[in-house]
């Protein structure tokens, strides 16, 4: 989700493309385990602000792959292996594999955005 | 372990890592997100405040960065009937150095700090934006990279084929959703 003030100006300047990524944030949180999504947000947020993520201490090989993933996605999508989208099929239905990937886009392409309006908008 | 290749494909297969046959119509492809996503997307694609030269330079930027195979083959007709041609295309990978304009080049410069590091936007690029483009028309170039990143998810996935070995020509209908048809030059 944006921020207040970048909500703001955004709706302001850019009326329906702000309406619409607010609901496709919506949407994202459905379309994921929530418990899973909060956890590579929280992974995204750190990465975009050069920050150690917040993260449990104890995580399962589930949560591993899917920050694995993130990781990558969130870095350089152009270097997604074969093997960490497989490795995300050893534990997930290729629908939410699918619809993870694009909760994840939504994720990370709205807090980038937010990040940098907040800085040349406001 | 993470890499961290902004310019170039890694090497790695470019088969489809999901088998589309096992994706179920209206649950995922087609499902409430992708349909919302299309929507967003033709929203920002209907917003055109924006030079359609330098729309269509931050969209191939995009591709480039994301190794998006489809995006990168596709060329809005706008933009070439304002001048794009394919040594222009290839000049966007050094683009400050490429002979664009600066309003081009603040352009790009906001594009990869929203790509690829958001802590590049400062106040020098702040002021630079300011110099070329009006506050709707940042907003609608920030929103604009937004949408030209969705194809991040199919390039993850490797469902991003180009549709033809040669550049392909795109247009948008009145609702802002694409419309590919025939080779681009």
């Amino acid at each position: 989700m944006l921020s207040e003030p970048v909500k703001q100006r955004l709706a302001t300047l850019h009326p329906e493309g702000t309406a619409e990524l607010q609901r496709i944030n919506q949407l994202a949180l459905e379309a994921a385990e929530p418990t899973l999504l909060k956890l590579c947000t929280e992974l995204i947020d750190a990465l975009l602000q050069d920050r150690s993520p917040t993260l449990p201490q104890t995580l399962s090989p589930r949560d591993k792959a899917f920050l694995a993933f993130t990781e990558q996605f969130v870095t350089a999508v152009s270097a997604v292996s074969d093997e960490q989208v497989a490795e995300l099929l050893r534990f997930a239905t290729e629908d939410e594999v699918y619809s993870f990937v694009n909760a994840l886009y939504v994720t990370d392409m709205t807090r980038r955005l937010d990040l940098v309006a907040g800085r040349v908008l406001i | 372990m993470t890499r961290q290749l902004e310019h170039e494909t890694t090497g790695q297969g470019q088969t489809e890592r999901l088998s589309r046959d096992r994706l179920t119509a209206g649950v995922s492809v087609g499902g409430p997100l992708e349909s919302a996503i299309a929507d967003f997307a033709a929203a920002a694609v209907r917003a055109q405040t924006v030079d359609p030269l330098i729309s269509e330079l931050v969209r191939l930027r995009c591709a480039q960065i994301h190794d998006c195979r489809l995006c990168g083959s596709l060329r809005v007709r706008e933009a070439l009937d304002a001048g794009l041609d394919e040594a222009m295309q290839r000049r966007i990978a050094s683009y400050e150095t490429g002979g664009f304009s600066p309003a081009a080049v603040a352009a790009l410069k906001l594009c990869d700090a929203i790509i690829m590091r958001p802590a590049w936007a400062d106040a020098g690029l702040k002021n630079e934006l300011r110099q070329h483009f009006s506050e709707e028309q940042i907003a609608e170039l920030c929103v604009d990279v937004v949408k030209w990143s969705q194809q991040k998810a199919l390039v993850a996935l490797r469902l991003e084929a180009p549709l033809a070995d040669t550049p392909t020509l795109l247009t948008f209908d009145e609702s802002g959703a694409p419309v590919f048809g025939g080779p681009a030059s």
